[in-house]
């Protein structure tokens, strides 16, 4: 039975009649309707509701449609419920006014719909409702963004086409398992809600099943809502794996301090040793007593390594009326470079010991000795080292070495170059055939400097080194000073000359003053 | 079926696609190809063949007939044996996109399809109706084979894959006696405006976009199916969409029904946009090329601009446009203008419903809230100048409702 405003159309939908209820409804007269097609009432601005007319028009068969349409009489819309039922030769229509002041129960659930589809509609969560079957019902926007269901070519699903879709068949088995067998239960059990966590495809989603009932008919299916919580998860993975990597940091600081307190322990162990050795070394240099003992030469030395052990060696050693002063430097300095200049110094005194005179032999000794130790030490260590042999006045020098600075009467400058005197020791096991020797005679007042290469290549903090003509000036500047004075001015001036920058190499100097 | 096979590779060449760059034509085999998607495709058959009070399924029928009896020829040689044709006839359908046909029964009578874009489209994009579903493809099976053999048959599909059987078969009748018909096309003078200066988005580089599409294999793949932007695709001819449309309307017309008719067309067109260009925004190849561009939420309308023009619709550009309130956009040669006028010459009334239907929906997909059928009907669309009314061309405004 229809109610409501009635119109009745011909077979090409133009208006033939109008009810008086539907004017008093409408508040407009039936002579300006009356000739009007139907589709001129619908308001322009309800589409959705002209496109469900001509719609269901076009497939209608059973002659009936029943939909809701707003139409605009007279400037004034109104939301109705179109209700159109096929005659022999023509249609009746009417239309319920779904706003009007006495609302029944259709204007209710309508408003009731509209109110919640808006907020159903807004949800950030997917929301669908299932049938007692499964299949899916309703559901809102979000419910097919997050879910993407898709053909096997990977093409979306259209939200038409997942209409009446089971659900479960929809979500692959794998993942919807435990939410179907629940579901089953449901629906001759009383269950609460479920909400579990699945997988699905490259997702984490948490999804809540309720069961609907309805008195008298009971269970009609459920609600479906479904949150995508994959970037919570994430973050949550990532908060762990955090978490890990701080225990795993806390452990390894732990170990890394107890690490530290160790090393710190061998550092003091091992600055105890190096200074130990540094001392040691010290200790073998030629004591002040010793060089005043030295007849007819006035002899200063001075060593002082870059680190705390060096790898200058200088010795001053007194046989039988022979004074034999050495002078060489390892390569490199540190503990390495400190022990071969021990090993060397205590070869030195050994030859001398045992009285070996000549310069061939005993450099050739000396070197085939370090040579040996270096090779068991699998160190590519070296040095140069100069042998100066005095007696009765007369200098015999040997060894290759940085050259002697003799500096004659009046503050003259001679150099001798040890380059074919000698050879590197320890770099290869025969060096006999480049050994030779030259004679100096010093006469009384002149002096003989003897250095490493320590004070020569020693830079200030412009990079420039103090030089060999500089050494030359301050000797020749104060030739006249006893030895010891001669050494202090000229280690005060490579000093200055240094100034703050990092001693980098080794200083070694001997000053020889003929008496 | 008789005869040696060709290299599918050497007939490949001869469905090779001409792009005319300067109206964003796509031709293959001469004809003018769109590319339209399974959204389109299904809902036009679904609201031609629903419509009770015409017989839709012959317009459809008809149009497909009509259209590839014409068109095979044009991917034929002289010295093409029997066997090639076939073979042809069914790597065209495969390259266009609609499926994988099986022509080594025809002899029988019979031809096999184990894919199909209209069963897809019907299975991703309606609740499935599980019935016979492949009009199209009988009406392209009547057109090739008249095309081939110059007979008149009748094709009819007596398995489908949407009823639940494991591949679509079709039965050759070849007791027909009606010749098919073909509707006379005049030819039409060059567009009036060729181009134009419009408003451009600095962000999107719409030239970059339609190259990179062109250089796009959109061709159906191993199942002669094309899926791309989360969408079925498919070329065909702009004949086809242009008879049936306006033989709908004309059938409808006569049951006094022709302002359904153009509702229903007009909603095809915007249900199309809508669930259309949603699955392009969101698609892999979206992400690719178009939205490193994207730097705010206008680039998007330019965006998809680019992509409709490349898909052949109609060579349209923005006039004006306001976020959420108004757009207006011109097309140069929109095929359905041109194809009325070919078909039908000039009208007194716009004729452009699919594009119509296509503003309204880009509007709705930017700006709406919901579900598709939340969003349908947000907007209203009216296309205010149009080729066919004489006006140099055709022009639609978009408002929120």
């Amino acid at each position: 039975m229809l109610s409501g405003g009635l119109l009745i159309l011909d077979e090409s939908l133009h208006i033939s009649e109008v009810a008086s209820e539907f004017c008093d409804e409408f508040n407009c007269q039936p002579e300006t309707l009356i000739g009007q097609k139907l589709e001129n009432l619908f308001s322009p601005k309800d589409r959705k509701g002209k496109f469900a007319f001509h719609d269901r028009f076009s497939r209608n068969l059973q002659g009936f449609l029943d939909l809701t349409i707003a139409i605009s009489i007279n400037q004034t819309e109104f939301m109705t419920r179109l209700r159109m039922v096929k005659q022999e030769d023509c249609w009746l229509a009417s239309f319920e006014n779904i706003l009007a002041d006495n609302q029944d129960l259709f204007s209710e659930l309508y408003l009731k719909r509209q109110r919640w589809a808006n907020v159903v509609r807004n949800s950030s969560e997917g929301i669908a409702i299932i049938d007692r079957d499964g299949k899916l019902v309703e559901f809102n926007s979000n419910f097919c963004k997050i879910m993407q269901f898709s053909s096997v070519h990977g093409v979306l699903l259209n939200e038409e086409a997942i209409v009446n879709k089971n659900i479960f068949t929809l979500l692959e088995h794998q993942c919807s398992d435990q939410l179907e067998a629940y579901f089953k239960l449901a629906k001759t059990k009383k269950k609460s809600k479920l909400r579990q966590e699945i997988q699905y495809q490259q997702y984490c989603l948490q999804i809540e099943l309720t069961p609907i009932r309805l008195p008298v008919q009971g269970f009609i299916g459920c609600s479906f809502v479904v949150k995508d919580i994959t970037a919570q998860k994430q973050l949550e993975i990532t908060m762990n794996q955090l978490h890990q990597s701080n225990q795993e940091l806390q452990t390894a600081q732990q170990e890394i301090i107890a690490l530290n307190q160790k090393l710190q322990a061998e550092n003091i162990r091992m600055t105890a040793e190096l200074d130990l050795l540094r001392r040691m070394q010290q200790l073998i240099l030629p004591k002040p007593e010793e060089l005043e003992a030295v007849q007819d030469l006035e002899i200063a030395g001075f060593m002082e390594p870059a680190e705390e052990v060096g790898g200058d060696y200088y010795d001053v050693l007194c046989h039988e009326g022979v004074v034999t002063i050495g002078i060489g430097d390892v390569t490199g300095h540190g503990l390495e470079s400190g022990l071969l200049m021990v090993m060397a110094q205590t070869a030195v005194r050994t030859l001398k010991e045992i009285r070996e005179v000549d310069p061939v032999i005993f450099l050739d000794t000396l070197n085939r000795t370090i040579y040996k130790n270096i090779q068991r030490m699998n160190t590519n260590k070296n040095l140069t080292l100069a042998v100066l042999n005095y007696a009765e006045g007369l200098f015999s020098l040997s060894g290759q070495h940085e050259e002697a600075i003799i500096i004659r009467a009046g503050g003259k400058v001679e150099r001798i170059d040890t380059i074919d005197l000698g050879f590197p020791l320890g770099l290869d096991d025969a060096i006999a055939e480049f050994i030779h020797h030259i004679s100096v005679k010093l006469n009384p007042g002149e002096v003989l400097a003897l250095y490493t290469d320590g004070i020569t290549e020693a830079e200030n903090l412009a990079g420039e080194f103090y030089g060999l003509d500089r050494l030359c000036r301050i000797l020749s500047q104060n030739w006249q000073k006893s030895a010891e004075a001669i050494k202090q001015t000229v280690i005060d001036d490579v000093r200055r000359h240094i100034g703050k920058q990092k001693v980098y190499d080794d200083i070694t100097l001997v000053i020889l003053k003929q008496q | 079926m008789v005869g040696s096979m060709v290299d599918p590779q050497n007939l490949q060449q001869r469905f090779s696609l001409n792009y005319e760059s300067e109206s964003y034509r796509r031709l293959i085999g001469k004809k003018e190809v769109v590319i339209h998607c399974h959204h389109y495709n299904a809902r036009l058959q679904n609201i031609i063949e629903g419509t009770h009070q015409i017989k839709g399924k012959e317009i459809i029928l008809g149009a497909a007939e009509e259209v590839f009896s014409e068109y095979i020829p044009n991917f034929l040689r002289k010295d093409d044996d029997l066997a090639t044709k076939w073979q042809v006839a069914a790597q065209l359908y495969a390259h266009l996109g609609y499926g994988a046909l099986d022509f080594s029964q025809i002899n029988n009578n019979v031809v096999t399809a184990n894919s199909s874009h209209f069963v897809e489209g019907q299975k991703t994009g309606f609740q499935n109706a599980n019935c016979p579903i492949c009009t199209f493809t009988e009406g392209y099976l009547q057109g090739v084979i008249h095309g081939i053999t110059g007979e008149a048959v009748t094709v009819r599909e007596t398995t489908c894959m949407n009823a639940g059987s494991d591949r679509c078969e079709f039965k050759i009748d070849r007791r027909r006696t009606t010749p098919i018909t073909f509707s006379p096309k005049q030819s039409i003078n060059t567009y009036p405006i060729q181009s134009r200066e419009y408003q451009h988005h600095t962000n999107i580089d719409e030239q970059k976009i339609i190259n990179a599409l062109v250089e796009m294999p959109f061709i159906g793949n191993e199942e002669g199916l094309l899926p791309a932007f989360n969408v079925y695709l498919a070329n065909t001819p702009a004949d086809f969409y242009n008879l049936i449309c306006i033989r709908f309307l004309a059938e409808m017309h006569r049951e006094n029904l022709y302002n359904t008719a153009k509702e229903l067309l007009l909603f095809a067109g915007e249900v199309c946009a809508l669930n259309t260009l949603r699955g392009i925004l969101i698609s892999p190849e979206w992400y690719e090329l178009i939205a490193p561009m994207v730097k705010e939420e206008s680039d998007c309308l330019y965006g998809l601009i680019a992509v409709t023009n490349a898909l052949g619709w109609g060579n349209w550009h923005v006039l004006e446009y306001e976020p959420e309130a108004i757009l207006k956009l011109e097309a140069l040669n929109g095929y359905e203008a041109l194809g009325y006028l070919q078909y039908q010459g000039q009208s007194d009334t716009a004729q452009c419903l699919m594009l119509t239907g296509v503003a309204a929906g880009i509007m709705e997909l930017l700006h709406g809230e919901g579900t598709v059928e939340e969003r349908i009907g947000t907007y209203t669309s009216e296309e205010t100048s149009c080729m066919c009314c004489q006006q140099s061309s055709c022009v639609f405004e978009v408002e929120i409702l």
